[in-house]
This record gives structure tokens, sequence and C-alpha cells, in this order.
């Protein structure tokens, strides 16, 4: 549906987005995750047509619109401050975009009911928008975005000044909202969870570049880059010393792994305490931290040689787990051995 | 507990005299000459006699002084704001080269006084202006071609002149620190051209559409001096009928009703205004809008044509007025009129060399100065403390004096002061008492602020570490509010120098002050005359240029609520 080919666009000389690239299919939902400042809100604004960038293209089924002017793209765009009309009740608010498009008065009261009815708010037709609690104001901010059908539909931060707790309820019903009205869209944010529970495909950026994009499990499991490791708090990143025929060395020992990765993560699921067959893939040292969060203990382990590992181990393992200054060995599965690419 | 237990309040509360001075000063040059206008027009003659309000309604002419009142300030208010709004889109939308510079200097007419801006427009397209003269040498004419002195235009120009940063400066800065993100959510939805102009900017530009629309109003109804010097006879605001009916026509009882319904009127306008400044302050939501260089043809042409419509209404007649100073008779650039300044001709109306108006304003600013400021600075203190109950009566207490007009002030100033029991007709004190009622509302809202912002800890940490009550008030209280003080202090002496209306009430005919002496040079015939009454009007731009620059300087380290 929508391709965005080698986007360049500079603030003051300052490069923001670097030759970005996305491909994103009809009724997906696309995640831009990053820190702030990465560049994720200048990618969705040169889509919507706020920005015009200085290469590249955006294209719509394969037709260009950069010289679509903002108001004649079709799109919509929730804003992370929603910037509801004050002058405006729910009402002028929702089919603000539906007289731009010239819709008849009886059809935008009928896409007004769909809309609201939709994003649960049935009979707030009349209510001030200045007189709404957060979460009411974001729904509203929805359902104006999704009343003129947009062929794209983008989210900046949308959850961005809610609390946390309202943000965990609403995110799922944001997704379930999305796909009823079968949008294609696009969702910025810098909380990963956030992304992992919307989106389709995720797409992590840095300093304006994107560095993977994949589905959340792809994301979490094989992360492509030591910056992508980090960013999704995967930390036991061993930086490779050498490489040779598929075997790489490390400061902890050598493992097989294909190519010539910058680093290896130590996937922290593929840890276990159970002493099954000893050899290549196990490593030893103190136990320096243990943190019990329910489900689960977060061990943190000193190396001999210096490297901390973290990892956490399932709560059934019941007396079995090590306390602070126990040695341990701990065996790693081979298959949860990443190569990183250093970016 | 008593929060704000600064020493110079316990000093206070040891001398009652001294919180009751503000309020006695008050009473006694404020309130008591405005019972005495409503007296002299409802009792004129020791009995209760309505026929000056009969004949307001009943005369024809007064009703027209009325509708002329309204009517011009309808047309300055809405020329202003035609001319404003596009000025202020370009000034929130690009950045150009000189903006901020320009701004400022922009704010500079509405310092000025009337005097000076009259005798600005009279040198620029009067009959004796560089427009005219220029003309009329260029091509041999007996008779200046641009006929606007004395015309409905040139009052409407002059108001515009005035007032256009006001409403620049209002709207711009409210539209500046509205979430643009509103405007770009409507683009996305659709909206584009005039309908984003007619469905967005212009809502949720309402509240500073009105309030600046409000101010303008207020400044044009009361507008003066620039009708009375610039209007003719044909002319009339109900200020300048006062002044007409008080001075020229001795009909004190209609002078007074006058009077009283423009103080009606005013303090309506200034409820009105005071609601929606309120309303302004309140519902901004603070984002931060970034102005970026022009980059279409349409963008830059936007910016041209509005740079120029601000240049040639602000700056022609101020370098016009320079210009003329110089050059006001037929003999080329001279300094004569400069030095004339001096001399007292046998033919002056003045009774004194010119020269002798700036030393009299001079001494009139500084000892308004020293009275504004010690009686705003109590009043200050006074005010300070938010747990009195009476503070919030007593807040806008003492800002009414800058809603009564100065010719107001002025009028009642000489039918309650000239005979007994105060009677101070003779003494020039009359002068300064007028101008400290309207700068001492400036001295305590640039103080205010300075002396709420003062955490009591501070105070209380210096009694702790052993200050007297007196120190703590000399080396905390003094350095913390002392651009505060000093910003009051320009605002005092500058608009003592520039007080037209009040002063040409009260000023004797020996003892005139700079705009005084402006204005009767002005009426003169004469190069000579008009030369003189031009460099005056320079060297008062330039006091007041001064005042303003030092304000703007230590305004913009955040002092003061304006």
């Amino acid at each position: 549906m929508l391709a965005v080919r080698e986007i360049n666009l500079f603030y003051q000389y300052q490069p923001v987005l670097q030759g970005i690239d996305l491909d994103i299919p009809q009724g997906e939902i696309l995640c831009l995750l990053g820190a702030s400042g990465c560049g994720k809100t200048s990618l969705l604004r040169v889509i919507a047509g706020l920005e015009q960038p200085d290469a590249g293209d955006v294209l719509v089924n394969g037709h260009s619109v950069l010289d679509v002017p903002v108001h004649a793209r079709d799109f919509g765009l929730m804003f992370q401050d929603f910037a509801l009309f004050p002058h405006l009740n729910v009402d002028g608010n929702i089919t603000f975009g539906l007289k731009m498009h010239g819709i008849p008065r009886h059809a935008q009261q009928e896409r007004l009911r769909e809309v609201l009815a939709l994003v649960g708010l049935t009979g707030f037709e009349e209510r001030d928008v200045t007189q709404l609690s957060g979460g009411e104001r974001q729904r509203v901010a929805l359902a104006r975005s999704l009343a003129p059908s947009p062929r794209l539909l983008m989210l900046d931060e949308p959850l961005g000044s809610l609390d946390a707790q309202l943000r965990e309820r609403l995110v799922i019903e944001l997704r379930t909202i999305i796909k009823q009205a079968g949008v294609t869209a696009i969702y910025v944010t810098h909380d990963q969870r956030e992304a992992f529970a919307i989106a389709d495909r995720v797409a992590v950026m840095n300093a304006g570049r994107i560095q993977q994009v994949g589905t959340p499990e792809v994301i979490y499991r094989h992360p492509a880059s030591v910056f992508v490791s980090r960013f999704l708090g995967l930390n036991n990143v061993l930086p490779v010393r050498s490489h040779r025929a598929g075997i790489v060395e490390t400061a902890v020992g050598e493992f097989a792994v294909p190519g010539e990765p910058a680093a290896v993560l130590l996937h922290p699921d593929g840890f276990s305490l159970a002493n099954g067959t000893p050899g290549q893939l196990a490593v030893s040292g103190t136990v320096v931290e243990r943190v019990f969060s329910g489900r689960e203990y977060q061990l943190a382990l000193v190396l001999v040689t210096g490297e901390r590992l973290t990892f956490t181990v399932s709560a059934h393992n019941g007396d079995d787990i090590p306390a602070v200054g126990d040695s341990l060995t701990v065996q790693i599965d081979p298959a949860l051995v990443i190569p990183l690419v250093d970016m | 507990m008593d929060r704000n237990r600064s020493p110079l309040i316990r000093l206070v509360n040891l001398r009652y005299g001294l919180l009751l001075v503000p309020l006695v000063f008050l009473g006694v040059f404020f309130f008591y000459p405005l019972i005495s206008i409503l007296g002299v027009s409802l009792v004129p003659d020791g009995q209760l006699n309505l026929g000056a309000f009969t004949a307001l309604i009943t005369s024809s002419y007064y009703r027209d002084t009325l509708v002329f009142t309204t009517v011009q300030a309808l047309l300055s208010t809405l020329l202003t704001i035609g001319l404003a709004l596009p000025g202020a889109y370009i000034f929130v939308r690009y950045q150009f080269p000189g903006k901020s510079l320009l701004m400022a200097l922009a704010t500079l007419p509405f310092v000025l006084p009337t005097v000076v801006v009259a005798a600005s427009f009279s040198a620029l397209i009067g009959p004796r202006g560089l427009l005219n003269t220029g003309l009329m040498s260029l091509f041999s004419l007996d008779t200046p071609p641009v006929q606007l002195e004395r015309t409905l235009a040139i009052i409407l120009i002059v108001h515009v002149f005035y007032n256009y940063a006001v409403a620049l400066r209002l709207i711009s800065g409210y539209w500046a620190n509205q979430n643009p993100r509103m405007e770009e959510a409507a683009r996305v939805l659709g909206a584009h051209g005039w309908r984003l102009w007619w469905a967005i900017r212009l809502p949720l530009l309402r509240p500073a559409v009105l309030a600046a629309s409000a101010l303008v109003f207020i400044f044009t109804f009361t507008s003066f001096g620039v009708v009375l010097i610039l209007g003719g006879p044909r002319f009339a605001t109900l200020e300048v009928e006062i002044y007409r009916q008080a001075t020229g026509l001795f009909n004190l009882p209609v002078a007074g009703a006058l009077a009283l319904v423009q103080i009606i009127v005013m303090f309506i306008l200034m409820a009105v205004y005071t609601r929606l400044q309120k309303q302004i302050t309140t519902d901004i939501q603070r984002a931060e809008r970034v102005a970026l260089p022009p980059r279409s043809r349409g963008a830059r042409l936007a910016i041209g044509v509005n740079l120029t419509v601000m240049v040639i209404l602000l700056f022609a007649p101020l370098l016009a007025l320079v210009i003329r100073s110089f050059t006001a008779g037929d003999a080329g650039w001279t300094l004569d009129y400069y030095q004339q300044l001096t001399v007292n001709t046998r033919q002056s109306l003045l009774f004194v060399p010119p020269a002798q108006a700036i030393s009299n304003s001079l001494v009139f600013a500084a000892i308004t100065t020293l009275l504004a400021l010690a009686l705003g600075l109590i009043t200050a203190y006074l005010l300070s403390r938010r747990n009195l109950p009476l503070v919030r009566w007593l807040d806008p207490l003492f800002m009414l004096p800058l809603a009564a007009s100065a010719v107001t002030l002025g009028f009642g100033f000489i039918i309650a002061l000239d005979k007994p029991p105060l009677n101070l007709r003779t003494s020039p004190l009359l002068i300064p008492l007028a101008h400290t009622l309207v700068a001492m509302p400036f001295v305590v809202r640039s103080v205010l602020p300075a002396l709420r912002a003062i955490p009591p800890s501070v105070q209380e940490a210096a009694s702790v570490l052993g200050a007297s009550p007196w120190r703590v008030w000399r080396w905390i209280d003094l350095p913390l509010i002392s651009r505060g003080l000093a910003v009051g202090a320009t605002f005092a002496f500058t608009v003592s120098m520039g007080e037209f209306g009040a002063s040409l009430f009260v000023a004797r005919p020996d003892t005139p002050t700079i705009p005084v002496a402006i204005y009767r040079l002005l009426g003169q015939p004469g190069a000579a005359n008009y030369g003189q009454a031009l460099a005056l009007s320079v060297i008062l731009m330039i006091v007041s240029a001064v005042g303003f620059v030092f304000i703007e300087r230590l305004r913009t380290a955040g002092i003061g609520e304006f």
C-alpha cells in the first residue's frame, strides 16, 4: 500500500533521516520504535506531507504523493497531544474532516455515530472537549482521524501523555479498533512493550536510520545489531575478538555462529541451570544479584573474566535457585547465541 | 500564619499612617476629583439639576460627538486588527533577518507621547509636511496637494500607527504559544486555504483578537491629543469635547456630564478587557512554535508586503519628524530651531523660552518618579500580602487611575483642587501629582511580581542568620526587587515626560511641560514656531525611546506583569 524510498531529511544541515526504505502492505500495523530524537516522528511527518524530504519518495499504491499537499493526501494522523480543537465540541472535532471533504450533513452524522460507537463514546456528541478525561480525549482524537476513512492512519505516540496503567489497557483496545476499521497504520512509540503489543511488524530506528524490520517475535529473538539488542534490554553482548571458519572468539569463549559478526548476544532465554551435557557451551561465575519478580528470578553472573551476564530462571525451580555469592555454572543454548552487526 | 511577614510590613504595621498614605493619596487626588465631577454635573448651583444630562440627550451636537467617538474608535479598531493579523501571521510563521529588532522597534510608537506622534504626522503629511512641501516644489504648486489634515482619514491613520504594535504583540504572542499541531491536524483532515483561516486559525485566535480589539477600542475611544491637534475644529471625541466645554466655553456642568459618561463607558470597557485578558492567559496550551525561513515565493511576498506596510506606517512619520526639525523653513538644513529653543521671543505665547519647558518637564518627571516610587513601593508591599482580606479589593482599586482618562483626571483636578479646603490652583505641584496618579500603577505592576517571587524562607533565613528587619530589607528584598524598581522608575519618568491630557488642564501658563509647549507652538503660524515644535518633539521622542529601550532591556529578564 505504502512505500517509502530512500528518504533523506535535513534540519539545519543536520541529517534527521538517512536512506529510509519501508514497505507497508494493506491492513498492516507497522510500528516505528526508537528513542526520542531517532527520527521516527520526522518520518511520520514526511509521510503525512507536513515535512518535505530533501531526497527520496513516498508512494501510495505505486504513485508518488510528494506533490500532493497535506490536505489532499487522505491520510489520518493522531498527534501525541491529540491537538483537539478547543473551540469545537466532540461532534465538531470528529466531523471536521468530513466537512472538509464535502460530505453531506446527514452522512456526517451517520459516520459520527459509527466512529463514536467504534471508540466506545456513544452519546458524547455534544461534550466539550476540554472537559474530557485523558482517555476520552485520546478516543476522540482517534475517532477524528478515523472518521474520513483515511487510506493510512498514523499515530504519533498516541498513548504517550497517559499514565502507565491506562496505557496498558488502551494499547490492546487500540489494536482491536484499528483492526476492526481495517485501516493500514503506522504507529510511533518509544515503548517496546507497546510496540510488541500493537504491531504486526516493528521497525527499530536509531539516529535517522532503520536498524531492523520484522515481526515482534523476530526482533526479540533475533536482534540484528548491537543497538537493537541493547535497546530491547538484551545486554549479554560480547564483542568478537576474532573469527575463523564459522567460529568466533569472545572473552567468554568460542561460539559457532555464521558470518563475521561484530559481537554475539547470549540471549537471556537461552540459559539453563540443568547440568546436562557438560562441555562446549557452559560458562561459570559468581552470582552477584538475585531479583525475585513473581514468576521468575533474574540472576546476574560475573564471570572470572569480568563479564557480567544476566538471565532469568523460572521460579518453579524452587529451592535450587542459587544465592548471591554462590559459584554457578550455566549452560547456553547454541541456538540462542545471536550474531550481531555493529550498528 | 503570616507567610509574607516582610520587615517593611512589620514597620508598616507599627505605623498605620504609612500604610494609609497611598490610600489617602488615592482618595484625595483621584476619588475626590471624581466626586467633584459628579457634583459639578448633577448639582451645579447647590441643588440637583439634571439639565446638563438632558442636554446631552436632547442636543444632536452631543449625540453626534458620542456617535463620532464610537464610530472612529470602531473604524480604528477594525483597521488596526485588519493590518495586525497578517503581520502577526508572518511574525509567528516565519524567521527572517532583523525580526526581533523590528518587533522591538514596532512597539516604539506606542510609548511615544501623543503630541510627538501628532507632530510626526504633521511633519510627514501635514500642509507643512515633507510630502506636501516636496510635491509643491517638484510641481511648482501654490497649495499643498495632499489635504489630509483635519480629515477622519488622518485620525484613523494615526490611531493605526499607535495601536498596530499593541495588536501585533498581543495576537502574535498568543499565536506563538498556541499548539501548532492543531493547525497540522486540520490540514491532515483536509483543511487548506481560506477554510484553514476560517475554520481553525481565526476561531483559535478569537480570545486574542477580541482582547486586542477591546484594548485598541479603549485607547482610541479616549483619544485626545491626536484628535485635538490633527482633527481640527470639525472633529471632537468625548475627550476633546470635555476639554473644549471646560476650558473654552466654561460650561462645567456639560463637561462634567460628558466626563461622567466617559468614566462609565471606560469602566465597562475595562471590565470587558480584563475578562478577555484573563481568558487569554488561562487557555494557553503552552507549546513551542518554531518559526522557519520562508520557502515559497508566496511566503516571501507576504513577508515583503507586511514589512513594507510596517516600515512605512511606523517609521516614515518619525523619520519625517527628524528631517523637518532641521528643515522646517525654506533655508535647507539648519540647527536654528534647536538653538531658538532657548530664546524668549516677544510674540511667544509661552511666556517663557521653550527650553524652560524642558527643565520644567525634567523637574516634574523627577518629582513624579520619586512620588510614584515611594507610593508604589508601599502599595506593592501592601498588595503582596495576599492573606489580607482587603487585598483582593485593593488591587483593582489601585489600577483605577489607569481606567480614568487623562482629560478626566485633569478636569477633576481643576474643579476639585482650586478651592478650599484644598487650594492648589497656583501650585506647580499639581502636574507631578496628576502624573503620579497615572505612573503609580506602573510602579506597582513592576515591583509586585518581584516582591511576590521572594520566598518567605529567604527572608527568614536572613533573620535567623542575625539580620535585623531593616537589614533584611536592605540586603534581601531590595536587591531582589531592584530591577522591578528600575523598570517602575523608568515608566514613571517617561509617562510624566510625555503626559499631555491632564497637563494641558493643570499646567499654568508660565510652567508648560514639553508636550504642552509643543501643542501651543504647533497652533502658531510661522516656520520658527513650527520648527521649534518639531525640535522639541524630537527631543521628547529621544527621551521616550531611551526610556523604552531601557525598560525592554530589563523586561527581557522577565520583570513585570503586563
